[in-house]
């Protein structure tokens, strides 16, 4: 007999499906909702940035389930198991309601500061004193804020230029090189449309970050050729048509051999690099001594190959060379912020641009809300040195910071006091043992849900709302052609007072009243009726739907916001602050080559598992039965030569940066090994968003390890030495060495 | 007779499947219904890559029916083999005898399996893991026929 699913599920509901029987005996799962009390509304995900739609059913005030929201034409109706633990999120055993307060002065590792329970009025009393105190002795300066842009506004308003955020460490190099070339950030590739894609470490896929992972697999269904350049066998990889290993770092070679192949057998479309690039001349020119037989040198890759893949790519239309944060091109090395010029150089001459399965500027559409009163002009210059870095300044003037010189330029800063982390575990900060000596002596202020890391360095706690269950908001993400907004929905009634967004107002009467200013009108409102004028809809009617696409044809948009007015294939930018602006290749970056290694010693890597993102999903009991701790990926061929075998413990220690700065067991951890043939013999994983020291975490795994203890901290001037125009982190330019413990 | 079928095709590995279905069954710690394989061949880096998602096969002649002495393992109607709480003895010959490995033991030593999510089924609605998959790479087939149609297609179909 043959049946429909349709029938089939109509069968079940129409017989009752021995609900009697069940009803008796079923005892994990409950028994059966009952329709009463149970309510269903749209809210997004708060988990990353994709903002997925989410349907939340809330049964007497209480969250019990979640699941996508179908209308989301990002997620299409799907979570990723990060999203699936929002119960969790929401009802941690270890979540803080209430603000502390310190009562123990010594700050340290694993130091019990002595919490003590204060009032919600009282410790916004307190903070408001400190930074009063310092503002008036030090100046706004002595202000800091580290983490969440939320709170910049704050800062803004004082006059403080010390508000940092994560960038130089998650998007930097995509996007700054974005913004210069095609005058947008985030640009959007149509992977479900396109015809050919060719990753370059690109494996958003394996990250399961949702509409790239389902736009990809479609992509993979309609029959596009994927080709995978990684020194690691990812996802993406497996997935792929073609993979080839490449020597860690080395992919900017086989780019600009690719852009050689492509310009010399004219292959690159004429109409759309004389109508839309400038700059074009200086590409052929500067490219000319980038042949494939010297990339093979370089990255191991063969000449053959590189000349193929490259006429393919130029050939089939429409194709995509993608590339998004961390991964492909982001801030992982320093030599990035080329290889994401130039991806996007390839992009631009095949004409990939703004045509379906290519690549799009994000459509947005949300009004920007700006403060009644301008700031004030901002008291100095960064303490980290942004401004030193022109090119990066203009773009990252909202949130700036270079993450991974913060530790050492904050030791140096004498005249900070009051240091504020807003939703930022220490951890996730390169070189943060430094970190935690430069805060000893200040008062440091934390926003958080966990009781995680930071809270040990902390004067004050404020606990906050999870993102996406307990507070209204609205937010617009590009991962498609269309606009789209969705809604944050306070489904549940938070269990704190504040959320971070009232503390910060109070704070801003409070110490407004005490300067004498009115710090209110400096700070934007949110107003969110007026945020969604273009859309045409309110937020009232945005509650029936959740998610509201901006309805229209679609139309191609070939106007870029740059100096120009075209793509600037060599940014004008870079000409005018007296950088290159070609991305030539340089050795110093990746002065480490296959023949340099030592026996015992592995190119370093990372990358993010699919149930992890940071340290948010630490602490979450299902996530860590699934995927507790992160092993020390090793190829199983190089670990017989070691005498390792799975799951031994392991002392992997940094021997050499990308700065040429050697080590000798300063920077180190211990974990256990995994052989996997999943990775290059020469090259050694170990994913992040593991490990732990707070006590005050019952659940998260102290076994993982914290990876952050392998970067070292960094400083403003050897950035500076290097003259690049984008300091990013380059948290995986290392050799490490692994040892059996 | 529902059958789960899967594609290794263009299963991810993100492991979706798992938390919904933790998620939908309330499950307590250290006990899942389904789990996810990794299978690595060849050498690097010719390397193939598969994952496969597995819980419960509700198989035709299910060999933990069998073997169960206090016989609280059933199988209903639709062909969904379930367990009877109030029987269960915790004995744990189910797990011997289940070539998968599928059966676990909750924190009162009662045996737990999948249901195929015999609640959302009467609702109308698909099994938690099967909406949760992000790439469409977990489904289930009604009928044997609809099983053998996608098994040309290059799914497999977990039956046994």
């Amino acid at each position: 007999m043959h049946i429909s699913r349709r029938e089939f599920l109509k069968l079940c509901a129409a017989t009752g499906l021995s609900t009697t029987i069940l009803g008796r005996f079923r005892l994990l799962v409950k028994a059966r909702e009952e329709k009463v009390g149970v309510k269903y509304y749209y809210t997004s995900c708060g988990v990353c940035g994709a903002h997925c739609g989410v349907i939340a059913k809330v049964k007497n005030g209480i969250l019990i389930e979640v699941c996508g929201n179908p209308n989301d034409q990002h997620s299409r109706g799907k979570l990723c198991g990060k999203g699936l633990t929002a119960v969790q999120q929401v009802y941690n055993p270890d979540r803080i309601t209430q603000p502390l307060i310190r009562t123990n002065p010594e700050k340290g590792i694993c130091i019990d500061p002595k919490f003590r329970r204060i009032d919600w009025d009282e410790a916004i009393d307190l903070v408001v004193e400190k930074m009063y105190d310092a503002i008036k002795r030090f100046g706004p300066k002595s202000i800091v804020t580290i983490g969440h842009h939320k709170f910049n506004d704050l800062l803004k308003a004082i006059g403080s230029p010390n508000y940092f955020c994560h960038h130089a460490t998650c998007n930097a190099s995509p996007f700054v090189v974005q913004k210069y070339m095609f005058g947008s950030a985030g640009l959007v590739y149509d992977l479900e449309n396109a015809k050919y894609i060719l990753c370059f470490g690109w494996n958003q896929v394996g990250n399961a970050k949702n509409p790239l992972a389902q736009a990809f697999i479609n992509g993979v269904k309609n029959g596009a050729k994927v080709v995978v350049f990684d020194p690691v066998f990812t996802i993406a990889a497996s997935k792929a048509d073609e993979y080839y290993p490449i020597n860690p770092g080395t992919d900017l070679a086989v780019v600009l051999a690719m852009i050689n192949t492509i310009v010399n057998e004219n292959l690159y479309d004429k109409d759309f690099v004389d109508k839309y690039c400038y700059g074009f001349d200086k590409v052929t020119k500067e490219v000319s001594k980038y042949t494939p037989e010297w990339a093979e040198r370089i990255s191991g890759v063969p000449a053959n190959v590189i000349r193929r893949i490259a006429r393919e790519f130029a050939t089939t239309k429409p194709a995509c060379a993608p590339m998004w944060k961390r991964g492909g091109a982001g801030p992982l090395r320093l030599i990035n912020y080329k290889l994401a010029q130039a991806l996007l150089i390839l992009q631009a001459i095949t004409g990939n641009v703004e045509v379906k399965g290519g690549l799009f500027k994000p459509r947005k559409n949300l009004v920007k809300i700006k403060p009644k009163e301008a700031p004030p002009k901002p008291d100095g210059e960064p303490l980290d040195g942004s401004n030193m870095f022109p090119v990066w300044d203009l773009y990252n003037g909202a949130c700036r910071g270079l993450y991974q010189a913060l530790p050492t330029a904050l030791s140096r800063a004498d005249y900070v006091k009051v240091v504020f982390f807003t939703h930022q575990n220490i951890l996730s900060i390169p070189g943060y043992r430094k970190m935690i000596e430069a805060l000893k002596d200040k008062f440091v202020v934390v926003f958080t849900t966990l009781p995680d890391e930071t809270c040990y360095l902390a004067d004050v706690v404020f606990p906050d709302i999870v993102g996406g269950y307990e507070g209204n908001g609205l937010t617009e993400r590009a991962f498609s052609r269309f606009a789209q907004v969705s809604i944050i929905q306070k489904v549940v009634d938070p269990p704190v007072k504040y959320s971070l967004g009232k503390v910060k107002i109070e704070i801003a009467k409070r110490l407004g009243n005490k300067l004498g200013v009115n710090l209110i009108n400096r700070l934007p409102i949110r107003k969110p009726d007026y945020m969604l004028k273009k859309y045409g809809i309110t937020f009232e009617e945005l509650k029936k739907y959740g998610v509201y696409p901006y309805h229209g044809e679609f139309k191609p948009n070939l106007k870029f916001k740059t100096p120009t007015g075209k793509i600037e294939l060599t940014p004008t930018i870079y000409e005018k602050h007296g950088y290159d602006p070609f991305p030539h290749w340089e050795d110093m970056f990746t002065s480490f080559y296959v023949s340099q290694l030592k026996d015992d010693e592995f190119f370093f890597t990372t990358m993010r598992i699919p149930l992890r993102r940071n340290y948010k999903m630490n602490n979450i009991p299902w996530i860590v039965d699934e995927d507790p701790i992160n092993p020390v990926w090793i190829n199983p061929r190089r670990a017989h030569k070691l005498g390792i075998k799975d799951g031994d413990e392991v002392i992997v220690e940094v021997v050499r940066d990308v700065f040429g700065k050697k080590y000798s067991g300063e920077l180190k951890v211990t974990g256990f090994a995994k052989l996997t043939k999943r990775v290059s013999p020469n090259v050694t994983v170990i994913p992040y968003g593991y490990g732990k020291w707070s006590k005050f975490l019952t659940i998260a795994d102290k076994r993982g390890i914290i990876l952050n203890e392998l970067v070292p901290p960094r400083s403003t001037d050897e950035y500076l030495k290097l003259r690049i125009p984008i300091p990013i982190s380059g948290d995986a330019d290392l050799v490490v060495r692994v040892v059996k413990k | 007779m529902p059958f789960f079928i899967f594609n290794p095709e263009i299963c991810i590995g993100c492991r979706s499947c798992i938390i919904a279905c933790k998620q939908h069954n309330k499950l307590p710690r250290q006990v899942a219904y389904r789990s996810c394989v990794e299978v690595e061949r060849g050498e690097y880096p010719n390397l193939q890559l598969t994952f496969f998602s597995i819980a419960c096969m509700h198989c035709t002649n299910p060999p933990c029916m069998r073997v169960c002495p206090a016989r609280a393992i059933y199988k209903t109607s639709e062909g969904i083999v379930l367990v009877n709480q109030d029987v269960c003895i915790g004995c744990g010959y189910c797990a011997f005898a289940c070539p998968f490995g599928v059966p676990t033991f909750n924190p009162e030593g009662k045996m737990v399996k999948c249901t195929f999510c015999i609640d959302r089924l009467e609702e109308g609605l698909d099994p938690a893991c099967v909406s949760a998959c992000l790439t469409g790479a977990l489904d289930y087939a009604t009928s044997a026929l609809e099983a053998s149609l996608k098994k040309k297609e290059g799914w497999i179909v977990l039956k046994f």
